[in-house]
């Protein structure tokens, strides 16, 4: 709702910066109340609109279109697209074909505000916004300091839920993140939010996946062309690239691993061949990633998918860097040209991304699991491994078919992963108490 | 009546005669992609403290970059990107089998390789450790199975092309990596070790769109050959003729390797 200052502003037209710092120059004065000139700077500041800011917009993914090799012309007319698919942060707008809510899409999206029912809207902004980011990029303002990173919904991928590895979490899974939370990181619970709510940011989360999802696709088509640009039809767009990211939403329930009923054997038999299998380096080899003692210190200089593009683009832009001092016979414009593509990619990386990380297997010992703490949480881990990670699963790569370990198997692997916090080596190291006046 | 419908059918069969003489003017292009400049030398891997038992049995060295004291460039990829060619029968009898990609000494094999829509990849392993293959295509769900000891080949299959080769990784060991061009036609080809290729039967007299890449550096940029040059990102136009078509050496600037 715009208010009147917002139509004062409209009509004066004033440049944004100069409004801006306007504003900024008027705020401060009037702090320092001795200030006899404050009553004309908030008129100027009435006049110029301070509320008035840019409208958010969604951010291009910049990274992969420098990647691979968009032009200028071509973002505009990927973000043009995404505009007419997806529409903007204040005012989301989608197809039938997504299967979402619109009415619930706005309530989640634009600014944090509440109607004269107290019926309260904009609640992606003022729960998920400042970690997840206004495009779902996982570049809010807090992400920097954040470990692990906030998800990238961009990509389609999610790690924690009941499907198998390549699908989609089903509404419930993401409904059991938001309540929960995520144990051992940053996401908190929401559960004490009304239930409505929970549904209305859930489905605003797949808003932003399918966007960010199809905007990767656009990109990957764009950069396929010979020469110009995409082909505007209901067809080349909507069909074969919005309705399959759509689909593999709507269809992720059909897609649940339902395990096999946990065999009725004496537990300590169970941690025992779960104990072999860990260990064993013909089969499930668990001990590569999360070391010979449980403790996650196995295999520790991999990267997830989000960080491997982007280290590979660290490595690029170094190797680049290198030639360029090396070869000195290099003709001027050629020189000049990929100076000037790798200062451009640097930047990129600077401005819209986060320093990259290597993966952390799961350290066993803590008995913290983000994925949920339940023993079919564990299976279905084991089972499918985890999706954008180097986790691989141990069950089949299709439904029906055979997997490397049988299920009686991956339960046992469920029993010993349970009891490796429970060890005697998984408590802290016991001090001897000491009397308090000896420590003096 | 007799002999007029005698000379319609012979009619109708030099008309298909000619008909499929036409359909049949395809052409092989051939080629070898070489680095120009001083070739860079084999970069070796360093497996200490993984698998000795299966990781230290043959001398790894980092295949993205196989380079021949020729200058020959080893796997590299030759690849059509015309849109919905004419492709010859023939070509695509052989195209519903199984395409092997094995783990073995701690290695793909092979490094780098054509797999048709209409084929089954079978993700193996030969090697006394288990291994893991991580295959995340951008238009079919991915897969990331543990392969064990003497365990079943894992069967895979993609439902769709995709843009550019699509990595497969093991996690396991974190050197190794092959690559699979995924295509619905047969018009794309890997280079040997010597850097040739030959990509058969194309369809001739049209001018066709390809793409020359590599692991390393991804697009091969500028390349030179006999009549040509290919673009900022690989590609370039021939028109093929009936018969073999050879671009000799194709040259690749050796400055545009990541070192």
């Amino acid at each position: 709702m715009r208010s009147g200052v917002d139509r004062f502003s409209v009509v004066f037209q004033l440049p944004s910066f100069f409004r801006s710092m306007l504003c900024l120059v008027a705020m401060n004065k009037i702090t320092h109340a001795g200030l006899r000139c404050w009553p004309w700077l908030a008129g100027l500041v009435l006049v110029a609109g301070c509320g008035k800011a840019e409208p958010p917009a969604f951010h291009s993914n910049v990274v992969e279109m420098d990647r691979q090799g968009i032009s200028p012309k071509q973002e505009q007319d990927i973000a043009n697209i995404l505009g007419a698919l997806f529409g903007t942060p204040d005012k989301p707008f989608v197809l039938t074909e997504t299967g979402l809510d619109r009415k619930k899409l706005e309530q989640a999206a634009g600014p944090v505000r509440s109607d004269q029912f107290g019926k309260e809207s904009g609640l992606y902004r003022r729960h998920c916004g400042h970690c997840h980011g206004t495009t779902g990029d996982g570049l809010g303002p807090t992400a920097l300091v954040l470990n692990p990173y906030p998800r990238d919904y961009r990509q389609g991928k999610f790690k924690f839920k009941s499907t198998e590895r390549p699908d989609k979490p089903t509404t419930a899974d993401l409904e059991m993140i938001l309540r929960h939370g995520i144990p051992g990181t940053a996401m908190p619970s929401f559960d004490l939010l009304p239930d409505t709510q929970i549904q209305v940011l859930i489905e605003y989360v797949k808003y932003l996946s399918m966007r960010g999802e199809t905007e990767l696709k656009l990109i990957s088509a764009m950069a396929d062309l010979s020469e110009g640009t995409l082909e505007i039809s209901r067809t080349a767009l909507v069909d074969e690239i919005l309705k399959p990211v759509a689909e593999s939403w709507s269809t992720a329930s059909e897609k649940i691993v339902a395990p096999a009923e946990k065999p009725s054997i004496e537990l300590a038999l169970s941690i025992e061949k779960g104990r072999e299998l860990f260990y064993d380096t013909k089969r499930a080899n668990c001990i590569k990633c999360h070391g010979l003692s449980a403790l996650g210190d196995g295999q520790t200089n991999d990267y997830d998918d989000w960080n491997k593009p982007l280290h590979e683009i660290e490595l690029a832009i170094a190797s680049e860097r290198e030639s360029l001092r090396n070869d000195t016979e290099m003709p001027a414009a050629d020189r000049n040209e990929r100076e000037s593509k790798t200062a451009t990619t640097a930047a990129i990386l600077k401005s819209d991304s986060l320093p990259v990380r290597t993966i952390t297997p799961r350290n066993l010992r803590l008995g913290v699991y983000r994925g949920g703490r339940r023993p079919v949480d564990l299976f279905r881990r084991i089972y499918a491994g985890i999706n954008g990670v180097p986790m691989p699963g141990v069950g089949p790569t299709a439904p029906g078919g055979t997997g490397t370990l049988s299920p009686e198997e991956i339960w046992s692997l469920v029993d010993y992963v349970r009891s490796l916090p429970l060890e005697a080596i998984s408590e802290p190291p016991r001090q001897r108490p000491t009397a308090a006046q000896a420590r003096f | 009546m007799c002999k007029l419908s005698k000379f319609v059918a012979s009619f109708f069969a030099v008309l298909l005669m000619a008909t499929s003489a036409h359909a049949a003017e395809w052409g092989t292009l051939t080629g070898r992609i070489v680095v120009d400049g001083k070739p860079p030398k084999e970069s070796p891997i360093d497996t200490a403290g993984k698998d000795p038992q299966a990781c230290t049995k043959e001398k790894l060295v980092d295949e993205g970059l196989l380079v021949d004291a020729k200058g020959g460039l080893a796997n590299a990829v030759i690849m059509l990107k015309t849109k919905n060619p004419a492709v010859n029968p023939e070509l695509m009898t052989n195209a519903t089998g199984n395409v092997d990609l094995d783990n073995k000494n701690c290695r793909f094999e092979p490094h780098v390789q054509v797999v048709l829509l209409t084929q089954t990849l079978l993700l193996k392993n030969s090697d006394p450790v288990s291994h893991n293959s991580k295959v995340d295509p951008l238009n079919t769900p991915g897969i990331n199975p543990i392969l064990p000891v003497n365990g079943e080949p894992v069967q895979f299959k993609f439902n769709s092309e995709e843009g550019i080769p699509v990595k497969v990784g093991c996690n396991i060991h974190t050197w190794m990596g092959a690559y699979l061009v995924v295509r619905k036609d047969p018009y794309a080809a890997v280079t040997d070790r010597t850097g040739a290729f030959t990509l058969k039967d194309l369809p001739a007299g049209t001018e066709l769109e390809f793409l020359f890449w590599a692991e390393n550096p991804g697009y091969l940029k500028n390349a030179t050959f006999k009549g040509g040059k290919a673009d900022a990102r690989g590609r370039f136009k021939y028109k093929i003729k009936p018969g073999t078509n050879d671009l000799g050496d194709i040259k690749v600037s050796g400055s545009i390797f990541k070192k």
